[in-house]
């Protein structure tokens, strides 16, 4: 099953042309890797997919992008919906500077709008998921900044999961995390991947190669404008890629 | 650690060892002058409290010809004013920062915090004037009130401001709230004003308060606008029609009754005993802001 569909795809910050005719799709309950050389597009490719660009001014996009079928970037499409279904954890741990309570109920409270003991169970199975519930059960109240780092990140990932979403993107979410945390957040993700399809951007090749079942590779050969070198299983990507330039990237020969 | 500091100073070229020396002067002989100030306020003011028992001094009747030298309808005016002025000042300052900061494009913003400077800058007894003018008879035939210089308008006028302070503070404040928090908001599919109310105000809230508390500074200090558009009656503000009749504040009281007393006279200190609480109010919310900054930034500096 395809669950997001990326058809021809040109991205622009004004008239900066950042990606070139990118299609891609991404299957369900599977994790997607996107690697590449730090500015070749993973990032604005990534946040094509919720439409996370929109608040950049001079963002412009050709192509199109589906979600079960259905034109993302269409008129009519509505955003706070598709963001609800496509969620996303960043690179840096962003929890808002509120109660451990406050960040995971954020998005059933001000999106879904529900309330009372609803909240709270939504709060714990959330939290649960990520298993942070053994360690904050009686920290709900804290302030989220006063969490670990990588609590945080887990934290965030609770937060993405309370409006039950089908769809997480993560931005190189381990990248700020010790190499603890970043086993716990890939393992966190081969658990979650029953539910949900992650799409996952890392500069870490031994992370892509672990946790990936696709992995698309991204480069760009003038400095700017980011092409799809090459897509496909993970195992293959790495053990037998069909371009010199994947060869030259995983083995570490440039990026 | 102590050691590397002071082989540091002791590298430290000439230059810049007198220059940091003329700083150091030049602070601690500002906060010396502040002592200063207050040492004088102390002792022109505190024998007013030995002079006239304490139930005249903190009585409802100020009428120093008859030796009545009450001055809590001066002290409630002043907070009455003061209190309505921020009522006023406060959201709309606040709405105004988010709308500069958050919502106008770019080329608005350009111009209106400009705007916003000039406003500051506009002359108290320019103000004062306008609202006796143009405010006082569109409240004394809007609303009613037997004269259009009242605590109302003088509230409106003091809004007006403390306006500008409490705008380029809160803006400063959204300003401190990481994008990343906004990101995480919009990714959570909150709409942008959801995230602005649910997000970015509660985590610039602190700096928030403290524009509220140096527009009250601003605001508790002012003189001649109040004294111009108030009608400087030393009435009780009391009752529900307090803010449609004439008030008078404590600074209004001193800066029209100072040039008429007797040097050393009851009337005198007693004035300079007004002057004193005043000092202790404004320290008093100073020190609050001053606090609320310092937590700011013992939890780390952005909020
Ligand atoms: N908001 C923006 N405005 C202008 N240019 C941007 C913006 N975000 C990213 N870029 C540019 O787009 C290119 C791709 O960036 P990005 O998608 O972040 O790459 P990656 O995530 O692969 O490192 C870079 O050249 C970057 O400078
Ligand atoms: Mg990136």
């Amino acid at each position: 099953m395809i669950k997001i569909r990326a058809e021809h795809v040109d991205a622009y910050y004004g008239a900066k042309q950042v990606l070139a005719d990118i299609s891609l799709d991404i299957k369900e309950r599977q994790i997607t890797a996107l690697i590449g050389p730090s500015g070749c597009g993973k990032s604005t490719f990534m946040r094509c997919l919720n439409r996370m660009n929109d608040s950049v001014r001079i963002f412009s996009l050709r192509g199109d992008v589906y979600l079960d079928g259905d034109p993302i970037y269409a008129d009519t499409y509505d955003v706070v919906q598709l963001r609800q279904r496509v969620g996303m954890v960043f690179q840096r741990p962003n929890p808002f500077p509120q109660t451990v309570y406050d960040n995971v109920a954020f998005g059933p409270r001000v999106v879904a709008r529900e309330r009372g003991a609803d909240l709270d169970s939504i709060v714990e199975e959330s939290l649960r998921r990520v298993g942070l519930w053994q360690e904050l059960r009686d920290k709900l109240t804290q302030d989220a900044l006063s969490l670990s780092l990588g609590q945080q990140q887990r934290l965030c990932l609770a937060r993405v999961l309370s409006t039950r979403p089908e769809v997480i993107l993560m931005d190189e979410p381990a990248s700020a995390l010790d190499p603890i945390e970043t086993l716990r957040i890939e393992d966190l993700m081969r658990e979650l991947i029953e539910l949900y399809t992650i799409v996952i951007v890392t500069h870490n090749m031994q992370q892509a190669a672990r946790v990936s079942d696709w992995t698309a590779f991204f480069l760009t050969d003038d400095g700017l404008t980011g092409k799809l070198v090459e897509y496909g299983e993970t195992g293959q990507i790495f053990t037998q890629p069909d371009d010199k330039r994947t060869i030259d990237y995983i083995t570490g020969r440039f990026g | 650690m102590r050691r590397s500091r002071r082989t540091l100073v002791a590298l430290r070229s000439g230059p810049e060892w007198a220059i940091e020396a003329i700083i150091r002067v030049l602070g601690v002989s500002t906060i010396g002058l502040v002592a200063l100030i207050f040492i004088f306020l102390l002792t022109e003011g505190l024998p007013a409290f030995f002079e006239i028992p304490l139930g005249n001094l903190l009585g409802i009747r100020w009428y120093p010809t008859s030796e009545l030298y009450g001055t809590l309808p001066l002290l409630l005016g002043s907070v009455l004013i003061t209190v309505v002025a921020m009522i006023i000042a406060f959201p709309l300052g606040v709405c105004t920062a988010v709308f500069i900061r958050e919502i106008a494009p770019a080329w608005a913003r350009e111009i209106l915090k400009p705007m916003v400077e000039v406003l500051a800058g506009i002359p108290s007894v320019v103000l004062g004037f306008f609202g006796m003018v143009v405010l006082a008879p569109v409240v004394r035939e809007g609303l009613g009130a037997p004269t259009g210089l009242t605590t109302f308008t003088g509230a409106l006028v003091l809004a007006y401001m403390a306006l500008p302070t409490i705008i380029s503070v809160a803006e400063d404040a959204l300003d401190a709230v990481p994008k990343s928090y906004r990101d995480a908001g919009l990714a959570m599919g909150a709409t942008e004003w959801q995230t602005i109310w649910r997000v970015v105000l509660p985590a610039a809230r602190s700096g928030i308060l403290m524009a509220l508390m140096l527009g009250m500074g601003r605001a508790i200090g002012e003189t001649m606008a109040v004294m111009m558009v108030t009608g400087n009656a030393a009435r009780m503000p009391v009752g529900l029609d307090a803010l449609l009749r004439p008030v008078r504040t404590m600074t209004a009281t001193i800066a029209a009754e100072m040039g008429e007393v007797a040097s050393g006279s009851t009337h005198y200190h007693v004035l300079f005993a007004i002057a004193l609480i005043l000092f202790v109010l404004v320290f008093a919310i100073t020190l609050a802001s001053a606090s609320v900054m310092f937590r700011r930034r013992e939890r780390g500096g952005l909020r």
